[in-house]
């Protein structure tokens, strides 16, 4: 009898474990390296975002604007990361920050330009007064750029083209990134890297 | 005395079966088996109705699952994605926008999984069992009023870009509707916002086409000011653009550095489901019964109910909404009349549900023909009873799909006008249901958006 009742309670226990959720560590030199492959939904996940911007900074440290001009300056120069607008059909307000703190911690790890704080620039927009709106008109940007002594404004935008037929739902997201000359508005260096996702039924 | 012979010629065992056969008939009449969507929501309508959203917002949390209303559950059951739209509603009409936004989305986002899910057992079971059977997938009204909603909730913190996504979003649905479903709903008040959002922006073009939309829907006169601006910027002509601004006259006078105010007031609550047993039969059955006498006329028709979910209009406490600006009365003008778009929807289905009933009716017949056929190698007693029991008992199961979103606001008003910056006192009065005012400080050649939203 002891036995049986010692039987049941283990293997109620086990069930009981069984059941419960589980919390696990993923990525690189976890026992599930593999955990951040699968997509999750249509959003931009952060190997989505990994892909677009190493797209688009690997495209500009290879342009002859950078190799050339950037590259051969003597003091480097000052660049500011405009806010990238969001014109998808996504909620992608966490996702815009990780997308804009890459680019950020990628171009100061070259330490061949200097970044201006992101905290800097929005209290200094506040102060000269941007407008509601206006945060991603480029003649806004040049004005507050200039303010901060910027020499270069690094800008861009997030599209998706979204369709839906029947049972499947499918975007495909480009990241479109700029840097911009200050002093004489020219776009020195352009880029636009895609990626789609789907929702299938 | 022909009563009494007709009485005599009734076949042995069937005289026990006519008491069953009324007590059956009522049972099944009145059983509701489990309670349906418009059941659940008794007690949050009832709040709502008096105002006490909070109430209302505790009710759907309970009917949701979670004990704090800025919770989302892990997993979404069948209807926890509407009870989540509904929960977001309550909370707009509370003021309470970024956890609004968060609700809407979340329930768009679960909508969504439900619409692109397959759903073939629920296909088959929605015309031989139950009505419910189905996996809930919003009517395109809600789908378009949703995004709408949501973009008054971003408009409300003046935050562009989380409403540009929202018209966005509207945009693709829109789209996905006029290519799979012609001549559907319009809400044009969303494609209203969608314009506004751009054109403060600073995106003229696609702002006009917005308002080319809305102007589909109904000459929106307090677009006459801002499509005459917009047409100096922008070379975009649509059809009913091109009619507005030939049809318009000179406009007053505005200084440069005047705000623009936006007004949105949403009142009452669209029509709902209620369940309905329509018992065809049973007439049928005592008319037949007392002609020729024999109760297996009734026997065999009483247990016919056609079960279907009803569109019937919401009690609402809130007839038409005033505006005041700083003690001056300011017109408020008709964007959306969402209850006539639902009432539009379901009258367009209705041949599709009542066939659905019809369907599920004739298999519950089927199914207590099977059985009286076995029961009667026994003896025709218990054929009856196994029959009048399985039909019976199969009308109790079947639960009218009564899933809708019940606090979709019925009307949308709008007003829109240019004002000198600095603080303005803004009164909604909301007849029965008060007075709100709120003061708003606007910028110098900026906007402000009030939203009052009141299910009532």
């Amino acid at each position: 009898m002891k036995t049986v009742l010692m039987s049941i309670l283990c293997l109620s226990l086990a069930a009981s474990f069984a059941c419960a959720p589980r919390a696990m560590r993923g990525g690189e030199g976890t026992e599930n390296p593999g955990m951040d492959q699968p997509a999750m939904s249509t959003t931009l996940d952060r190997e989505d975002i990994n892909f677009l911007v190493s797209r688009n900074l690997e495209a500009l440290y290879a342009s002859r604007f950078w190799t050339q001009e950037i590259s051969a300056m003597r003091k480097p120069p000052i660049f500011a990361i405009w806010p990238i607008q969001n014109a998808t059909s996504e909620h992608l307000d966490d996702q815009m920050l990780t997308l804009l703190s890459s680019i950020e911690t990628s171009l100061i790890n070259t330490g061949l330009v200097q970044v201006v704080a992101k905290s800097q620039q929005e209290a200094l927009a506040r102060e000269i007064g941007i407008q509601q709106g206006a945060i991603y008109d480029p003649s806004q940007a040049v004005r507050l750029g200039r303010q901060l002594g910027a020499r270069y404004f690094v800008t861009g935008k997030v599209t998706a083209v979204d369709e839906r037929i029947q049972k499947t739902r499918r975007l495909q997201y480009s990241l479109f990134l700029q840097v911009i000359e200050l002093e004489t508005g020219l776009v020195k260096f352009q880029n636009e890297t895609t990626r789609s996702k789907a929702l299938k039924g | 005395m022909a009563q009494r012979t007709a009485e005599d010629a009734r076949p042995h065992g069937t005289r026990r079966p006519i008491v069953w056969l009324c007590l059956l008939a009522v049972w099944a009449g009145v059983a509701p088996g489990c309670a349906t969507y418009s059941d659940r929501m008794k007690n949050a309508r009832a709040a709502t109705s008096a105002g006490e959203y909070a109430e209302g917002i505790e009710q759907l949390d309970k009917a949701i699952g979670v004990d704090e209303p800025d919770r989302i559950p892990d997993k979404f059951k069948s209807e926890t994605a509407l009870t989540i739209l509904e929960r977001g509603t309550l909370k707009q009409a509370s003021e309470t926008y970024a956890s609004s936004a968060r609700d809407l989305s979340a329930a768009d986002k679960g909508l969504e999984l439900l619409d692109i899910a397959n759903d073939a057992s629920g296909a088959i079971g929605k015309y031989v069992f139950s009505d419910s059977a189905t996996k809930y997938r919003s009517s395109p009204t809600e789908k378009l009023a949703l995004n709408s909603f949501n973009m008054l909730n971003y408009l409300a913190v003046a935050d562009l870009s989380g409403s540009r996504v929202e018209a966005r979003r509207f945009s693709v649905m829109q789209k996905y509707l006029s290519d799979f479903d012609p001549g559907s709903a319009h809400v044009a008040f969303g494609s209203y916002l969608a314009g506004f959002t751009l054109e403060k922006l600073g995106e003229y073009e696609s702002a006009m086409r917005y308002y080319d939309e809305a102007l589909q829907e109904r000459s929106f006169e307090s677009l006459r000011g801002p499509i005459e601006r917009l047409s100096k910027r922008t070379d975009y002509r649509g059809k009913r653009i091109s009619e507005f601004l030939a049809a318009s006259g000179p406009l007053p006078a505005v200084a440069d550095d005047d705000a623009e105010l936006l007004v949105v007031v949403s009142v009452g609550r669209v029509p709902h489901k209620v369940p309905e047993r329509m018992p065809i039969g049973l007439a049928v059955g005592a008319a037949g019964t007392y002609i020729s006498g024999n109760p297996e006329v009734l026997g065999y028709s009483a247990m016919k109910f056609i079960i279907y979910p009803k569109l019937v209009p919401s009690e609402s406490v809130i007839g038409s909404a005033g505006l005041q600006i700083d003690g001056r009365s300011a017109e408020l003008e008709l964007a959306s009349n969402i209850g006539l778009e639902i009432s539009r929807e379901y009258e367009e289905l209705k041949p599709r549900i009542i066939g659905a009933a019809v369907s599920r009716m004739i298999v519950r017949a089927a199914a207590a023909e099977g059985m009286r056929q076995a029961g009667n190698q026994e003896s025709s007693g218990l054929g009856w009873a196994l029959a009048l029991l399985t039909e019976a008992s199969m009308a109790a199961m079947d639960k009218p799909d009564t899933r809708s979103w019940i606090f979709l606001p019925d009307r949308v008003y709008l007003h829109r006008s240019r004002v000198r910056p600095g603080m303005r006192e803004i009164t909604i009065d909301l007849g029965s249901a008060g007075k709100r005012t709120t003061t708003v400080d606007l910028p110098k050649r900026g906007f402000a958006t009030i939203v009052v939203t009141a299910p009532q």
